[in-house]
């Protein structure tokens, strides 16, 4: 049974979500008890199999029982559990917060709960396959799931997810063209198979072509600088309990995948590599600049954090262009502290969106009086994001730059540095208003109990706020386990 | 032969897409959008698989119901 | 800027898909690479003439069991977005310039059409059953048959004129039937693991019958499983429709 633990991190998920409907007919909580308890089940098989590819090494599990490229293969190496271990934690939180928001109808409820459990299974999947067409169908429920839940939230949030839509099927259009390309040259769809036929040669026009094609797939899907337009206002309005897994966790999936794609299959013996990289640096420095710049002018805290987006994968895949193994790692330790940095935010404006009723940062003055464990985690992640020690976000950022260093890549370090002052400005912005600012009095819509906020709530804040000091601490450890599988990889 | 066959199929195909893009009435786009799909199914068995081609029929005409019982209740008259 | 984007539309293509080989050329390397294993094993392994049944639920399951949990999600987003009442819509002029036409009887009277919707719909679910059922050796399959079978339901439902539909089903009932389908799927790629095998291996199902007649029965769990589920996500579309959108035919 111990070897079917890759499966059964898929499948719990996802059987939760398909009886979900069900038994929410038979009693209003019993669907949602199910989903929480399939959710904290993958979580506990998700450390268990990050302990045991330390241990033993990469993981391969032929589902079906018919060896590759004959069948469909999971691959499982320390990159990808380290990444399903963050997707189960956040995808747990999210759960538990996503209880105090939306409607109380039976239907609604157990339909949205479903919807969430087939977003975390989309995740997980879309991490441990090892074929390019499963990547596809698990890129498609990711997709049609997120699109759903940004579509709840109200009139301005089913506009939004009508754009997100358009764009991201023709996206996926320009995925299936790539691989379609890639699969009538060599006539396999695993990734390791296919990786060594291109390997030796003669398949040069081809790899140029598809390329193209999945570098605009992959770069509409995680909202890369030029076509970044959905992101912003379906950020902005989708259902408040479900924002902090569909913001800080869906857009990096898609870099992962990407990553997968330039260097493990094409390999850096290509001779286009450098075109093709000077590009991709082109996108980050650009994004990065845009997205802090358009932020400081917002006074709604959404809209602030939703820009920042645009810029923080920017940092992602300037660590795919700059392309050696340290920079490799910065950049994906930068992916697991910014989902819990986002998500933290996130968790921090919907709290006080549950109590207050407000998003507009000039009401936020003093709150911290009557709500400290928020405006501490707001503070952390803030000073996470501009990149203050000892939290997770200079560490990322150290490696980055070691990295551009050692190829002599000065622009991309100047870059850096002044993307980290522009972020300054504007989160400190955000908290000079909540510490010095004069108090509003706003009226409170939930006070029962000592707590300020329901436990449903205090929980994922106490957890994003130890996830971020701790990556910070153990970060050498981390960065161990990532160079167990970057060691080759890159230039 | 078969050629010859394909290239009509297909040029049949971007006529009917032109006719649904510049149509003035939703309801005469439905109504062609329901040719689009049997003339796609053609295609299908041309190029060999009966299987898409079956499903692709039963398909196009729950998808055309479904289109007809929405334009129902929403302002039929494109600008 | 619209021609600009049209004419690179239509130009990259010709210069782009150069790569590509021929259509039907029998030495192209989707046609002779991982394909002749499929062409040589299709029967002794899967026990399956029809090979595209073969490929798409035996070798590559696992892909099948998600796409068929996208068309429950779909049909899950349609009764979520659709789940508030509708605000009053307020009659324009026009609207009342039609002939009324009292409900369900046709203009001119040639054959009652109550009477043959009747008689068809059962002859539709026979054949739904046999598409289902012979999936290995024809044509056919799990979501051929399911859509026939919501054919008939839509046809029921919206053509023919009853006091009481024969089923009546809401979106939610609908949409939890439509979420047993795929759980049929998962079901039984678990309770391979039961008989010690991977998941989705249908040489271990624990059951007494010789291997070949085991992915047999694998096929035909997975197929019942596909059906219900594509069934119950069209019903599941119509339902949340019909509930917000009233025809100007209705008797109330």
């Amino acid at each position: 049974m111990k070897e079917n633990i890759p499966v059964l991190i898929i499948l719990l998920p996802l059987c939760s979500a398909l009886l979900c409907l069900l038994l929410t007919g038979l009693h209003k909580r019993l669907g949602r008890a199910l989903v929480v308890l399939a959710t904290a089940g993958s979580l506990v098989l998700s450390v268990i199999q990050l302990r045991t590819v330390i241990t033993e090494g990469t993981i391969h599990y032929a589902v079906g029982g018919y060896e590759p490229p004959f069948g469909i293969e999971l691959v499982i190496d320390s990159l990808n559990a380290l990444i399903i271990v963050m997707i189960s934690i956040i995808g747990f939180l999210t759960v538990l917060f996503a209880e105090n928001f939306g409607d109380d109808r039976p239907v609604v409820k157990g339909s949205a709960n479903a919807i969430l459990a087939l977003l975390i299974t989309g995740l997980l999947g879309m991490t441990s396959t090892g074929d390019m067409f499963n990547l596809y169908v698990f890129l498609e429920i990711t997709s049609l799931s997120a699109y759903c839940l940004i579509a709840m939230g109200g009139s301005k949030g089913v506009v939004s997810a009508y754009r997100y839509m358009l764009v991201g099927t023709i996206a996926a259009t320009f995925y299936l063209l790539g691989i379609g390309i890639l699969y009538s040259a060599t006539g396999t769809l695993n990734m390791g198979d296919l990786s060594a036929i291109l390997n030796k040669g003669g398949y040069d026009d081809v790899m140029l072509v598809s390329m193209s094609f999945l570098i605009a797939a992959f770069g509409i899907k995680m909202a890369l600088f030029p076509f970044h337009g959905w992101q912003p206002s379906a950020y902005t309005h989708a259902e408040p309990g479900t924002r902090p897994l569909i913001t800080g966790v869906m857009g990096k999936i898609p870099a992962l995948a990407m990553f997968r794609y330039f260097y493990c299959i094409y390999g850096t013996d290509y001779i286009y590599v450098k075109y093709l990289l000077i590009l991709l640096g082109v996108f980050s420095v650009f994004g990065m600049l845009y997205g802090s710049l358009m932020a400081m002018g917002q006074s709604d805290i959404r809209k602030i954090l939703a820009y920042s987006s645009v810029a923080q994968i920017g940092y992602i895949s300037l660590g795919f262009a700059i392309g050696t193994p340290v920079a490799l790692a910065g950049s994906f330790l930068h992916m697991i502290g910014h989902a819990f940095m986002k998500g933290g935010l996130f968790f921090c404006t919907g709290a006080i969106r549950f109590k207050y009723g407000t998003v507009n940062i000039d009401d936020f003055g003093r709150i911290y009086k009557k709500m400290p464990l928020t405006c501490g985690l707001l503070v952390v992640a803030a000073l996470s994001m501009i990149g203050i020690p000892p939290t997770a976000g200079f560490f990322s950022k150290w490696y980055l730059a070691l990295g551009a260093a050692g190829r002599h890549e000065w622009i991309y370090i100047a870059v850096l540095v002044i993307s980290s002052l522009l972020n300054a400005v504007y989160f400190f912005k955000v908290i000079e208003k909540v510490f010095i600012q004069q108090d509003k009095g706003l009226d409170d819509k939930w006070s029962k109990g000592e707590l300020e906020l329901p436990l449903t709530i205090i929980l994922p804040v106490v957890v994003c706020f130890i996830a971020i000091l701790g990556i910070g601490i153990f970060n050498v450890k981390l960065f161990d386990i990532l160079m167990l599988t970057l060691e080759g990889v890159g230039l | 032969m078969t050629l010859i066959l394909e290239a009509i199929l297909l040029l049949g195909l971007i006529g009917i897409t032109v006719a649904i893009i510049f149509g003035k009435d939703l309801m005469t786009s439905v109504v062609i959008y329901c040719a689009f799909s049997f003339i796609t199914m053609f295609l299908y068995i041309v190029m060999g698989a009966p299987d898409v081609a079956f499903t692709e029929a039963v398909i196009g005409v729950i998808s055309t119901v479904f289109f007809i019982i929405i334009l129902r209740s929403v302002n039929r008259k494109t600008k | 800027m619209t021609i600009i984007m049209l004419i690179v539309v239509i130009t990259v293509p010709f210069i782009a898909f150069d790569v590509l080989p021929a259509i039907g050329d029998p030495e192209s390397p989707p046609n002779s690479h991982v394909s002749d294993y499929y062409i040589e094993h299709a029967i002794d392994e899967c026990n399956s003439p029809n090979m595209v049944t073969a490929v798409i639920v035996d070798y590559r399951a696992f892909d099948t069991m998600f796409e068929t949990t996208v068309m429950f999600l779909a049909g899950i987003s349609v009764v979520l977005i659709m789940a508030n009442k509708p605000r009053r819509r307020i009659p324009s002029p026009g609207d009342f310039k039609r002939t009324r036409n009292t409900g369900g009887t046709p203009i001119y009277q040639t054959i009652n059409k109550d009477v043959m919707i009747s008689t068809i719909e059962p002859l539709i679910l026979i054949y739904a059953m046999y598409v289902l059922f012979h999936g290995e050796v024809s044509l056919g399959g799990g979501f051929q048959a399911g859509a026939l079978i919501g054919m008939t339901y839509l046809l029921d439902v919206m053509a023919v004129k009853r006091d009481k539909p024969i089923m009546n089903l809401t979106k939610f009932m609908s949409a939890a039937i439509a979420g047993l389908g795929p759980f049929i799927y998962a079901l039984t790629g678990i309770i391979c693991f039961i008989g010690g095998g991977l998941y989705l291996q249908y040489n271990k199902l624990p059951f007494n019958i010789h291997e070949a007649e085991l992915h047999s029965i694998g096929i035909t769990a997975v197929e019942i499983g596909v059906t219900i589920g594509v069934a119950g996500t069209i019903i599941t579309i119509l339902n949340a429709l019909r509930e917000r959108i009233s025809f100007d035919d209705d008797n109330d």
